[in-house]
């Protein structure tokens, strides 16, 4: 959360775990890439802590997609469910 | 376990310096208070990284961590030499001649400033993850 906000702490969620998963990226590559500590990785993916928006626009580089797609208020829904819809099960 | 064996140190260090006789200091006052220390400074070398290292090198995270631990550490300073402040005061009047144990409790106070912080992190920082180490 920025130091600068008050009053109620709202989460924020992220798909950093999924991204990297899906690019082959380790924590520590990720970190060497954003200029943090691995730790810090790891501390965002377990939302341990927020990023600033410095931090998000760094990480969403990386990726190269906007900060709406890594971070969101909402949870994510998992891929499968994205991809294929649903959940129920059956056609 | 460490942080439980520093803070069974630091009742001793101040029960022995406040029932102890006026007589100067102890040495086994001094062993204590080297044992005491020594928890802090193993702790203080696992924590370098974040306690040590000059702020431009620190990421967003360890900036916050440190700002936050150095806050306890002012305010365990301020609140443990106000209260030898006023131990010192009730002292002079009471028994003038035992001032050494003032200088104790100040010592102590002046450790726990340091020391605070550090076992505080050490405490409640999580283990490190083994995914952080990963490099591929």
């Amino acid at each position: 959360m920025s130091p600068a906000s008050r009053g109620e702490r709202l989460p924020i969620h992220n798909r950093l775990r999924v991204l990297r998963a899906e690019r082959g990226i380790s924590r520590a590559r990720l970190a060497e890439m954003v200029d943090v500590n691995p730790q810090t990785v790891g501390a965002l993916e377990r939302g341990d802590h927020y990023p600033s928006l410095d931090l998000a626009f760094r990480i969403c580089e990386v990726f190269g997609l906007p900060v709406e797609a890594v971070f969101s208020r909402e949870p994510f829904a998992p891929l499968s469910e994205s991809l294929y819809g649903g959940g129920t099960g059956g056609r | 376990m460490v942080a439980a064996l520093w803070a069974v140190c630091l009742v001793g260090l101040v029960l022995w310096a406040l029932l102890g006789g006026p007589a100067g200091i102890d040495a086994g006052w001094w062993v204590l208070y080297a044992v005491w220390l020594l928890p802090f400074v193993v702790l203080r070398s696992m924590t370098r990284g974040v306690a040590e290292r000059p702020v431009a090198r620190l990421d967003e995270r360890e900036a916050k961590l440190r700002g936050r631990y150095l806050a306890i550490g002012y305010y365990t300073a301020l609140c443990a030499g106000f209260a030898v402040a006023v131990y010192l005061v009730a002292l002079s009047h009471a028994d003038p001649t035992a001032l050494a144990r003032g200088a104790q409790l100040l010592l102590v106070a002046m450790g726990m400033a340091a020391a605070v912080p550090t076992v505080a992190l050490g405490w409640t920082a999580p283990d490190d993850d083994p995914e952080d180490l990963e490099t591929a």
